[in-house]
């Protein structure tokens, strides 16, 4: 048989074959031997690597991350310093406001001057007319306006509040979600408009307006000329946001120089990155805390002394310094460290084991014995080692937790059910949508018919009326409010409908080439880039 | 006699029926889910009014099978639901990723095809020597290698200590900013082309290798393996021998007996592992962040948003079905013994 | 048991002590195999590989105390990869014995009868078979809950089709056989002809299947444990902990990429005895797959 004779043929086959392979293979060497030229140092554009994408654009019903984005193309009425904290509230589009004695009619002055990215002139009427739709599509964070009963236009540049009882309207009006101020030039329809948003379209007074935008992966913002505070000295002209989930991927655009911002990197990549000149670290205390709560309505977690002795049994220092490299401290109370309304003093629980089992056995399980359920984020490494650390812990004390990792929507609608079916311990973050101790002490335990966030299912008269008066005394006596916010706190941690875990800071990483970056709290992640300037 | 055109008939019948079984238990699973629609559609801090509201507008209120009429009746005019997160059209966030994905799987699957064939011949005119077993080994690797430690592996080598080729995504942020591709088809290289573009069809040509490869390694593996049981057969063939006895010309033997041979079962190979590419794909894009109908269904399931995660399964096993129903037909017209079945 | 050891299969057991490779992956096999089962005694740092943290040296690189390093909760990675095999070898025997045990008698019927009940029996089958199997996965686990023995039903559900193809294709080439007809024809029972008679002689094509899918069945729940609807933690499962140390691949590299060998290592060697053993007991049994990861 001549193979040889078919080999030869199968060869100029195969070479023709081999032929194009080589090709192919040229060109692919020729990709990787040839990198991207070079593009030259430009100033008057940034990249900020963001880690999720953003749901809406739509400034009245936005309330996931958007921030980083509405922050620079819209503006409120208030500015939140949270560097300030005795002084934090400033002046913004409103110039100043005032209250009457009884709070409940809150006079704002506006800035005059001011035009939005459409060109029609910023004014009264469009303050009204931006919180009214906000309010009237009730979606998002629409709830802060609950307190508002109508809202007046009292000339060009004055508007009045009506309240139906008394809140701190000057700090409702600097939230970062659903205070932003926009154009009447929108389509009218409420939908549309929200589509019309999600395409792109923009109607604010911020710095930047949107140039382009692909949802689910990025924006790109480009400076709006007539921007009130004008644009002497450096700025930046163009910023991109892109949704970068992969934290390898943020890691190594912020490293080779890729992105000039980037955060939620797991603070185990920050050692590398402490040592990268390129690079500077920013651990920026955040209103953030990482919170368990507790189901009191469940066996056995419904007996209190249970609930205390997971407190004591549970490893704070492991998690602060092993697990968050100290980029965290442990939590005092439900109000994180830094924030208005937060008391280092007050009484808390430390790990403790051998009051742990004090507890178990007052309560009458001196050997555990029994199982109970926790769940977490997917995804959420910090949260996953909290759980695994924890299990560890109980398994001390032969309790046997039950650890599960569900998506967020599945862990809520678990714990919205039957409390007697739904988890023991929840794991999740809190942090406000316009800083008050009331966003916290309010939505995690105030009683609720249906519950939303109140997981620890804890209902207290006693607690619903301190918080409930403190917060109509916030806009008008602050020291008061304070006071009955503290014997708020003091009450959950008695009863230990929690475990307040860590207060977080917010880690960002960013170009060290870049200047004036003023990082604040109260703007979660968000980056003014009106503010900053970078070098060539 | 089987004619060809009653088989067709018969075939694609049985795939509708199909689709029809599997639109059905993928709406009761999605409906088994314990999460709910209404609340996800408007937020946790929604106001029950809001809820209620919601509740209504998604249709909701009304009884199950009605519900499951509705969704029926929705297929038929291409309205797959709405996302739940975003609120866009399910079928519209569909078409915008998938392009992304046949990229990648297209080149896999092209780059399958010239590799399985080369390889498979080979083999099999080496048959037992050591090359055949060394080929042997990589083919059964190739099917053996889980998809998303390639990847890693890919990514560790390529750009963590070689550097030479990009981490993920199917652009660098350079040609985002300065040479943005004007999208026409939505396949970045032939956008890139058709701009002329060359620094950002380099550009994605490089971001697409890595994926592209760890794509192919399953079919590789596959019609190599099918390539080369076909072609030990055929070498023995007595047709071919009597052919050559018979003094045909060499050129005629192997072209049009040989290579034909080799054709049907790489393309077979190719065909059923294409049909599975796209399921396939999902996890190398997770990997390599590649913004592909997988890295939507990731998100989708993250996000419990269930009409995103139907409107996928539908999709993916029409696609599937489709596949398979012109497999079949493609060898009932070659094997008419097929038509019997 | 005489006919599990009939002639052909004594020729079969020679002709693979002959092949070398065959013999290279069963013994992979069996390590992986002792691995498992002696894991608590083998294994370094055994409540380790169950779970046990122990914060404070978190990703230690491969030394000589732990040669594949610790992970982002200090523990040992070498005793982990132990205790997962446990995991792995369970999870694929169980969805291929799952899938054999409905599949083929299904398969067999259906070829034996023929006729309405085939029809019925294959049109079932084919609307399973459409479903990829990792979508229908994702359904079924979206709906009923992440976890591996979820993982494990939802893939035995979506494979038990090509067993019961494979057992119809069988049944119908052999009932045509003399000895078949005879039974028939002095009056045996049919479910007797079914299970005593064909069953038997079918067996060899289901085997290598089985085979092949156990490395199918280990690839797939790896990756769905890598996507998070499979095995949860601090399960020590191969895929979950790539899954978990993806995000340090270029940190601490170690934590992603030895889990993965291991998958890889075990899929291979079933992949490779399955392949030997295909060639040496049935070269026309060309069953293409085309399915997993």
């Amino acid at each position: 048989m001549s193979y040889r004779l078919f080999y030869k043929k199968a060869l100029s086959r195969k070479v023709g074959l081999v032929g194009i392979a080589v090709i192919i293979i040229a060109i692919v060497l020729a990709t990787m031997l040839f990198p991207q030229q070079s593009q030259p140092k430009v100033k008057s554009s940034v990249v900020y690597a963001y880690v999720s994408d953003f749901p809406t654009l739509d400034p009245s019903i936005a309330f996931e991350d958007e921030q980083v984005i509405l922050a620079n193309v819209y503006e409120t009425l208030v500015f939140y310093n949270s560097s300030n904290p005795s002084s934090p509230l400033v002046p913004w589009l409103a110039t100043s406001w005032s209250y009457s004695p009884d709070g409940l009619v809150w006079t704002f002055s506006l800035r005059k001057g001011v035009i939005f990215h459409d060109g029609t002139p910023f004014n009264a009427e469009a303050v009204k007319f931006s919180i009214e739709r906000t309010k009237r599509m009730g979606l998002g964070a629409a709830y802060i306006w609950d307190p508002v009963k109508e809202i007046q236009v009292v000339d060009d540049y004055t508007v009045k509040f009506i309240l139906q009882y008394p809140a701190p309207l000057a700090q409702i009006a600097s939230s970062q979600y659903g205070a932003w101020i926009f154009s009447p030039k929108i389509p009218s329809n409420d939908t549309d408009a929200t589509e019309w948003f999600n395409q792109g379209k923009d109607a604010g007074t911020g710095a930047f307006t949107i140039e382009s935008y692909e949802a689910g992966f990025q924006i790109v913002l480009k400076k709006f000329d007539k921007y009130w505070k004008g644009w002497n000295g450096n700025h930046i002209e163009k910023v991109l946001i892109k949704t970068v989930r992969d934290p390898t991927a943020r890691l190594q655009a912020i490293k080779a120089g890729e992105a000039d911002f980037t955060v939620d990197l797991p603070v185990d990549y920050l050692p590398e990155l402490k040592n990268n000149p390129n690079v500077k670290v920013l651990a920026i205390p955040s209103y953030r805390n990482l919170l368990g709560m507790i189901n009191t309505k469940r066996s056995p977690t419904d007996n209190v002394l249970v609930r205390q002795a997971l407190a004591y049994a549970f490893p704070y220092d492991a998690v602060v310094k092993s697990v968050m490299q100290n980029y965290a401290v442990q939590s005092v109370g439900p109000i994180p460290q830094g924030m208005l309304g937060y008391f280092e003093d007050m009484e808390h629980y430390n790990y403790n084991l051998t009051k742990a089992k004090e507890l178990l056995a007052k309560a009458g399980y001196p050997n555990g014995g029994f199982t109970i359920i926790l769940t977490y984020t997917s995804g959420d490494q910090l949260e996953k080692q909290v759980a695994e650390l924890y299990k560890a812990e109980l398994e001390k004390l032969n309790i046997n937790l039950d650890i599960r990792e569900m998506t967020t929507k599945a862990k809520y609608s678990m714990a919205r059910g039957d409390p007697a079916q739904a988890q023991h311990i929840l794991l999740f973050y809190w942090w406000p949508t316009y800083v008050t101790p009331y966003d916290f002490l309010y939505s995690l335990f105030h009683s609720e018919e249906k519950v939303i966030f109140n997981f620890a299912y804890y209902y207290n008269s006693t607690y619903d009326d301190l918080i409930d008066t403190a917060s109509k005394l916030e806009g008008t006596d602050l020291n008061k409010a304070l006071e009955l916010y503290r014997k708020a706190q003091e009450q959950v941690i008695r009863d230990c409908t929690a475990l307040f875990i860590i207060d977080m800071d917010t880690i960002m990483v960013i170009n060290s080439k870049v200047h004036n970056f003023k990082p604040n709290s109260a703007y979660t992640e968000v980056v003014f880039f009106y503010d900053i300037w970078v070098e060539a | 006699m089987a004619s060809f055109k009653s088989y067709l008939v018969k075939r694609i019948i049985l795939a509708l029926i199909v689709l029809y079984f599997v639109v059905t238990i993928t709406f009761i699973l999605s409906h088994v889910v314990p999460s709910d629609p209404a609340e996800l559609y408007v937020g946790p801090k929604a106001t029950k009014e809001q809820r209620e509201r919601a509740v209504i507008e998604l249709g909701l209120d009304k009884p199950l099978y009605i519900q499951y009429l509705n969704y029926i009746f929705g297929l038929f005019k291409g309205d797959l639901g709405v996302s739940l997160r975003a609120h866009t059209p399910v079928l519209h966030d569909i078409l915008a990723y998938l392009p992304a994905t046949l990229e990648i799987v297209i080149i896999a699957n092209i780059i399958a095809l010239f590799v399985g064939i080369l390889f498979g011949t080979f083999s099999a005119l080496k048959k037992d020597h050591l090359e055949d077993h060394l080929i042997r080994f990589v083919s059964v690797g190739g099917v053996s290698i889980p998809s998303f430690w390639f990847a890693l592996l890919m990514q560790l080598i390529f750009f963590g200590v070689l550097g030479i080729l990009p981490l993920d995504g199917r652009v660098s942020t350079e040609t985002q900013l300065f040479n943005p591709i004007k999208v026409i088809t939505g396949f970045y290289t032939l956008d890139a082309l058709l701009n002329l573009n060359f620094p950002a069809f380099i550009d994605c040509l490089r971001h697409l290798i890595l994926p592209a490869f760890v794509l192919a390694t399953y079919p590789i593996g596959l019609v190599t393996r099918m390539v080369r049981s076909m072609m030990v057969e055929v070498l023995n063939e007595n047709y071919i021998r009597f052919a050559k006895a018979n003094g045909f010309k060499e050129n005629l033997i192997y072209y049009k007996y040989a290579l034909r041979n080799a054709l049907t079962p790489a393309l077979m190979a190719l065909g059923l592992s294409f049909a599975y590419s796209i399921t396939g794909a999902f996890l190398v894009e997770v990997i390599f962040s590649w913004p592909g109908l997988g890295t939507y269904t990731v998100n989708a399931i993250l996000e419990n948003d269930y009409p995103s995660i139907l409107g996928v399964t539908i999709v993916g096993t029409t696609f599937y079905v489709g596949v398979n129903l012109l497999l079949d037909i493609f060898q009932a017209y070659i094997d008419p013994r097929v038509r019997l079945k | 048991m005489k006919k599990i050891l009939s002639k052909e299969s004594e020729i079969t057991l020679k002709l693979l002590s002959k092949d070398k490779l065959a013999l290279f992956s069963l013994a992979i096999i069996l390590f992986f195999i002792i691995l498992a089962v002696f894991a608590p005694y083998i294994a370094p740092y055994p409540e380790e590989g169950e779970g046990k943290p122990a914060p404070e040296r978190r990703f230690l690189p491969p030394s000589i105390e732990h040669p594949f390093g610790t992970d982002y909760l200090g523990r040992d990675i070498l005793s982990r990869i132990i205790f997962g095999a446990r995991i792995s070898l369970s999870v694929g025997i169980f969805v291929v014995v799952c899938a054999i045990s409905v599949g083929t008698p299904i398969g067999l019927i259906a070829g034996y009868y023929g006729g309405k009940v085939d029809e019925l029996l294959m049109r079932a089958t084919d609307v399973f078979l459409s479903f990829p199997s990792l979508l229908f996965a994702i359904a079924l686990v979206a709906s009923l809950g992440p976890g591996l023995f979820n993982a494990m039903l939802s893939l035995a559900i979506t494979w038990w089709p090509w067993y019961a193809r494979l057992a119809r294709a069988q049944a119908v080439s052999i009932k045509e056989q003399p000895f078949i007809l005879a039974s028939k024809a002095i009056g045996v029972n049919d479910i007797r002809i079914v299970f005593k008679h064909i069953l038997p002689n079918s067996l060899t094509p289901i085997i290598v299947q089985g085979t092949m899918d156990m490395s199918s069945a280990i690839l797939s729940e790896a990756g769905l444990s890598f996507i998070g609807l499979g095995a949860q933690a601090p399960s020590p499962e191969w895929g979950l902990m790539v899954s978990t140390g993806r995000i340090y691949l270029l940190n601490y590299w170690w934590f992603p990429v030895f889990p993965g060998l291991a998958i890889f290592l075990v899929a291979l060697a079933f992949n490779l005895f399955g392949d030997c053993l295909r060639d040496i007991l049935d070269p026309k049994t060309r069953k293409s797959r085309g399915e997993t990861f």
